[in-house]
């Protein structure tokens, strides 16, 4: 029971990471209708943005003094750094390419991914390798009757449900989410009713690169390394988890995201070897979802009339 | 032309003849040719230029004595980490008929396709690096020498502890390579070789960032030590989540792929207490210590892990072409047939070729870093091995 339990623990925290990179995700699929497979790339752009800002903190002597409140304003710099980057992202690569086909668009985000990789490794001092990332969670643990609850966890899953909420809460409730649902449906009636289009998809980029950075960071500090390559597997998993869900469904991705983690902790535990075949249990769902339900769990089944 | 311009002549003449006419130069030193062949570029390009480097600081230190008999020239080739390259670069130095010798290679793929090439050539190969066990013991030539230890004796050597240890019940978490595979497979035979039991081996992917399902099975089994076979980045995410599920009443250990200070730096706090069945410690002997010394004078780069070896592997060639000259098969009986002190301490070969002596040592982490555990706070009873019973 406690093994199951202990299971249960690390499945919530893994199904956390992807469900953060898979809400970000399925925001590009549900409002410009775009795969944007540079996400991955750019969650690990936030470790490694993130590094020198902690090294430089470090070396001013912040850290020491009062760590949380440093930590958090660090946090605060980097979400809006990788929001900064997303808007870059879309100036210079989206935009020009908007009127192309969706699959240039796609080809062009696989692109921007890779410049991020490669620029990892030629700027970054040692970039090719492992690169420690610091802790910035809060370390040790509860000890509930032999179940060990880090505190790094809780925390990882907390901040994911704040940011979560705090989403939706911008879909549903502000103007701009009402501008990205009205986008979502329609984009030309939107822009008939006066919605600024590149307005809008700018805020999505600016929030989807801002969540990749966050679920970038909250990855290294949980598993303490990052590396120039780890955008790939991340990128996939997210999208692995939203189409699980629903390609552009906002609570899919989440339903999605934590499947996948599921699927991945408790296959690897139960099924003999299973642990060197993770990977392969998820991918697994994703292909039986893509053949029996390729609209996903919650996403709508969309007829064609001939 | 006028007589006065004659006797110039002359005169010029008989001066240039006159101070032509000193004392016999000494005898030109023959030149002789040795290999040497490495990853120079590539991912494994840091390890074969410290390898390469090593090695010419060697030769160089034998020519700068001044009494060694020739004048040696290293020819240095490329593998790049594989087989095809290798075979190439073996090709062109061992047809090479100037050459008489050579040190190679790094990884194993490319140590097991070159040994025949050498072997047809007749050339004496001394391996500074490549751990597969059948580059020596896959054939019955004579040619192949290894100076660097295998993998089957650093897992002995890591029995050894955990017997001494009194820790025989152990769960291996493998990486699904060849390398991870072939460590569990040598290190379950140690330890049941000593009594002891491997529980069960769990394999995981290089890549692979959570380990909670194979540390909850390992969590169920109760094991006295858990062995990491595989390298550092995946070693040190799994001691990591090893503390953080309460595993820190076992044995941590892992085979010479951990061996780096990144281990230290990427578990931080909790790398404390645990073991490295490792390659040799340079800073254990004066020998060692003056080579890194020299190294460090004359290079920038890192020797890395194999410097020392292939230093060593520059001796033996190098003695062996001065005791019996510049022929081929002579020199591969002298080396065969001789023992060396090196600065990986006494080099001696078993019937195969296999250097059998010295190269190990086991590593507790101390302070972050990798500390031979004999001159360790915890060997000394100053600290408290953290899975001490």
């Amino acid at each position: 029971m406690n093994t199951f339990l202990q299971l249960l623990i690390s499945a919530l925290l893994v199904s956390s990471l992807y469900s953060l990179v898979a809400v970000g995700f399925t925001m590009y699929v549900g409002v410009i209708n775009l795969a944007n497979f540079s996400h991955g790339d750019t969650c690990v752009l936030g470790t490694f943005l993130m590094m020198p800002l902690f090294l430089y903190a470090t070396k001013l002597g912040w850290i020491s003094a009062s760590t949380g409140l440093v930590i958090l304003i660090l946090i605060i710099l980097l979400i809006f750094l990788t929001g900064l980057w997303g808007a870059a992202i879309y100036t210079i690569l989206v935009k020009p390419l908007l009127a192309a086909p969706r699959l240039i668009l796609l080809l062009a985000t696989v692109a921007a991914g890779q410049v991020i990789r490669e620029a990892i490794r030629v700027i970054y001092p040692n970039g090719s390798n492992p690169q420690v990332f610091p802790k910035l969670l809060p370390s040790g643990s509860l000890n509930l009757s032999g179940i060990t609850l880090g505190y790094d966890s809780l925390t990882i899953i907390f901040l994911t449900i704040i940011c979560i909420l705090s989403l939706n809460f911008i879909i549903q409730k502000t103007k701009m989410g009402v501008a990205m649902r009205a986008v979502s449906q329609n984009a030309d009636v939107a822009q008939m009713m006066g919605i600024n289009i590149e307005q809008t998809i700018i805020s999505v980029f600016v929030i989807g690169s801002a969540l990749a950075g966050m679920a970038g960071i909250l990855n290294g500090s949980y598993y303490g390394i990052t590396k120039f390559n780890l955008g790939s597997n991340l990128g996939i998993k997210g999208f692995s988890a939203a189409v699980i869900g629903g390609l552009g469904d906002f609570k899919g991705a989440i339903v999605g995201g934590v499947l996948l983690g599921f699927i991945e902790v408790f296959a690897a535990a139960y099924i003999p070897n299973g642990s060197q075949y993770q990977d392969v249990f998820s991918f697994l769902a994703v292909i039986a979802f893509l053949i029996f339900r390729p609209s996903g769990i919650l996403g709508e089944k969309i007829f064609e009339k001939v | 032309m006028s007589k006065k311009l004659v006797y110039a002549l002359l005169a010029i003449l008989m001066t240039v003849g006159l101070f032509g006419c000193g004392p016999a130069k000494p005898a030109e030193k023959q030149t002789v040719k040795i290999g040497f062949i490495g990853p120079l570029s590539g991912g494994g390009a840091a390890v074969g230029i410290g390898a390469k480097n090593s090695f010419q600081l060697k030769v160089d230190e034998v020519l700068a004595a001044g009494d060694y008999p020739y004048n040696v020239v290293v020819v240095y080739e490329d593998d790049a980490s594989d087989p095809a390259t290798g075979v190439a670069a073996a090709t062109k130095i061992a047809s090479d008929p100037d050459v008489v010798a050579a040190a190679t290679h790094w990884n194993s793929p490319v140590g097991l396709a070159t040994v025949d090439v050498f072997h047809k050539y007749g050339m004496a190969q001394v391996f500074w690096g490549t751990i597969h066990r059948d580059i020596i013991y896959g054939n019955d030539y004579k040619e192949p020498v290894r100076v660097i230890p295998t993998s089957e004796q650093s897992m002995e050597l890591a029995g050894d502890y955990a017997k001494q240890f009194g820790i025989l019940k152990w769960v291996i978490i493998n990486d699904t390579t060849d390398y991870g595979t072939k460590i569990r497979d040598e290190f379950t035979a140690a330890i049941e070789k000593r009594g002891g039991e491997v529980l069960e081996a769990i394999g995981v992917t290089v890549g692979q960032q959570d380990f909670s399902a194979a540390l909850s099975r390992v969590a169920e089994l109760q094991p006295e030590g858990i062995f990491y076979a595989g390298v550092t980045t995946e070693a040190a995410g799994v001691r990591i989540q090893a503390v953080k599920m309460g595993l820190t009443n076992v044995l941590f250990m892992g085979p010479p792929g951990i061996q780096s200070d990144t281990f230290g730096e990427i578990t931080g706090a909790d790398a404390e207490g645990t073991f490295c069945s490792g390659t040799f410690d340079v800073n254990s002997s004066e020998a060692g210590k003056a080579f890194v010394e020299a190294y460090n004078a004359k290079y920038t780069e890192p020797f890395e892990q194999n410097g020392p070896y292939a230093y060593d592997s520059a001796a033996i060639i190098l003695e062996a072409l001065k005791a019996v000259g510049p022929d081929r098969a002579k020199i591969v009986d002298y080396i065969l047939s001789h023992s060396y002190q090196g600065v990986i301490g006494k080099i001696e070969w078993d019937e195969y070729g296999q250097n059998y002596v010295g190269g190990l040592t086991m590593y507790v982490n101390q302070d972050q870093k990798w500390v031979k555990y004999e001159d360790s706070e915890y060997a000394s009873g100053k600290r408290t091995l953290p899975w001490a019973k």
